[in-house]
């Protein structure tokens, strides 16, 4: 663009022809913004016309997930219910920072409303498809944004991540995904869901782009120490298919025999979790759920109302509980500075039968698919997750974990794992990939 | 309003509904109702009571899972 072989007008048309193509296909968008994304991207090329720099990510195309506000839009976080609220006055704080850099808003993003699920099976917008098997879910909550970039619609995109709503869409889609030291990214204009755990953060369809997205959003760490890795067993290695073991495995072996360690009382941490998310999450909707119950939808309402009523003696143990696992983890990274775990266990569900196996029991993956992900959230650790490289093969995804303010060292792993072909993001082979893109 | 037509460890702490006899614990949908808009101000629709008591039944699942580790540590 630079260089004047392509403009940014050029580029974001295209983007929106594949938003409205592809993007509606998969139920992934749900509001295109084109005059916006056209007038922005006019300004870019005239800076370039201008002889000015138009920042490091001039023209590129992405979206957000509908829980941004956008201005003049209802943010509505995946409710219909929100469809009728007063427009927001301004951009979230990301999108502002992105647009600032060059980049192009094109659309907001399909979700689990009000971001409590792993699924993105939306009553309002439809389940959003994964591009690799339209047959399957994308994961969620932020699906929609990961189902974008990986089809190749959009490189970059922007999520929120409470329990797992980064991580697990990101390893269902084979794509890289970011959930930051939490209360690292500024939140502002961001609909809240659990303020414990809330963070938001970037896909992206190589660790450059992640990177480079997590800088710009306002992201900084002090340089990495250190390499020292460790797999998580125990739980970790619980609930995992035949094929996620091997890819782990063959991580592994790659780094040349790393450890395998244990997290103490990984199931109560993610049981705190859960807790802590329900009282939040219920206290938030409160006002509301008093006022138009019926108008939530069903699976959303029901455990909302039920996290109203939890005693705030049962919160309060969560939270001590929270600060123990904190500090028993704490010391593992005095040992090792990152920690390798799955993101989900297994491949992207099918949509009609949107369930996963746990202790030999098949649980909705709505609200399981997080086994991985809240235990390490829920003490607000940073964690990147990659695709294992499998081309032709339904994604699988891992979990880099880093100690808080630790996201060198996961980026610096990450590009080296990716230079050697043990991960990366295969386009995918479904009719519905953006093939201009891909 | 019928009964929930759902067993478990029922559990006041959680703002579910004792009964008389915890084997038998299947409270009503209207005493369900009932506590719900005594707790937090809810009226219930009847539609609603098996979604919230599933969802009160594995908080309370969590919890208990939750204590056995504190007792531990």
């Amino acid at each position: 663009m630079r260089a004047g072989e392509r403009s940014a007008v050029s580029v974001v048309t295209e983007a929106l022809r594949a938003m409205e193509g592809a993007g509606r296909d998969l139920r992934a968008a749900t509001v295109i913004l084109a005059e916006r994304a056209l007038a922005q991207a006019a300004r870019v090329d005239a800076l370039i016309a201008e002889g000015r720099d138009p920042g490091p990510l001039a023209g590129v195309p992405f979206g957000v997930k509908d829980l941004f506000d956008v201005a003049g839009l209802p943010t509505t976080a995946g409710a219909a219910m929100l469809l009728g609220a007063p427009p927001a006055a301004r951009d979230a704080e990301a999108v502002a920072r992105l647009e600032a850099a060059g980049a192009v808003l094109v659309a907001t993003l399909n979700m689990d409303a009000f971001a409590y699920g792993f699924a993105t099976i939306n009553a309002h917008y439809g389940t959003t498809r994964n591009p690799h098997d339209p047959d399957r879910i994308a994961g969620g909550s932020s699906g929609g944004s990961a189902a974008a970039v990986a089809a190749g619609i959009v490189p970059l995109s922007l999520g929120s991540d409470t329990n797992g709503s980064i991580r697990v869409p990101s390893a269902l889609c084979g794509i890289y995904g970011l959930k930051p030291t939490h209360g690292c990214l500024l939140m502002q204009g961001v609909y809240p869901f659990v303020d414990s755990f809330d963070d938001i953060g970037p896909f992206a369809r190589s660790v450059a782009d992640l990177r480079l997205a997590w800088e710009t959003l306002g992201g900084s760490a002090p340089p990495a120490t250190g390499q020292r890795v460790a797999r998580l067993g125990g739980w970790f290695a619980e609930n995992v298919s035949d094929a996620l073991a091997a890819g782990i495995d063959g991580v592994a072996q790659h780094l040349g025999g790393i450890d395998t360690i244990q997290l103490p009382r990984v199931d109560a941490a993610r049981s705190a979790a859960f807790l802590m998310t329900a009282a939040e999450g219920g206290a938030l909707h409160l006002p509301e759920l008093r006022t138009r119950p019926m108008e939530y939808d069903p699976a959303v309402r029901d455990r909302l109302i039920a996290g109203a009523m939890l005693p705030a003696t049962a919160y309060l143990e969560a939270q001590r509980f929270r600060a123990w696992f904190r500090e028993q983890v704490a010391r593992i990274f005095e040992r090792y500075d990152v920690l390798i775990a799955p993101a989900a266990g297994v491949p992207a569900p099918r949509i009609h039968d949107p369930m996963i196996p746990v202790n030999g029991e098949r649980v909705p993956a709505r609200a399981h698919l997080g086994l991985y992900t809240q235990p390490i959230s829920f003490i607000g650790l940073p964690v990147v997750s990659v695709p294992l490289f499998r081309p032709g093969e339904l994604p699988l995804g891992l979990q880099l974990i880093g100690r808080p303010h630790g996201e060198q060292a996961l980026f610096d792993l990450a590009a080296r794992l990716e230079a050697d072909g043990v991960i990366g993001a295969a386009s995918p082979a479904s009719s519905l990939r953006y093939a201009a893109q891909a | 309003m019928g009964c929930v037509g759902r067993t478990g460890p029922w559990r006041v702490e959680l703002g579910m509904v004792e009964t008389a006899d915890r084997d038998q614990a299947v409270p009503g949908a209207d005493a369900v109702a009932a506590h719900v808009k005594q707790l937090i101000g809810i009226h219930l629709p009847e539609a609603c009571v098996p979604g919230v008591v599933a969802g009160l039944e594995g908080l309370a699942a969590h919890l208990t899972v939750l204590r056995a580790a504190e007792r531990e540590r």
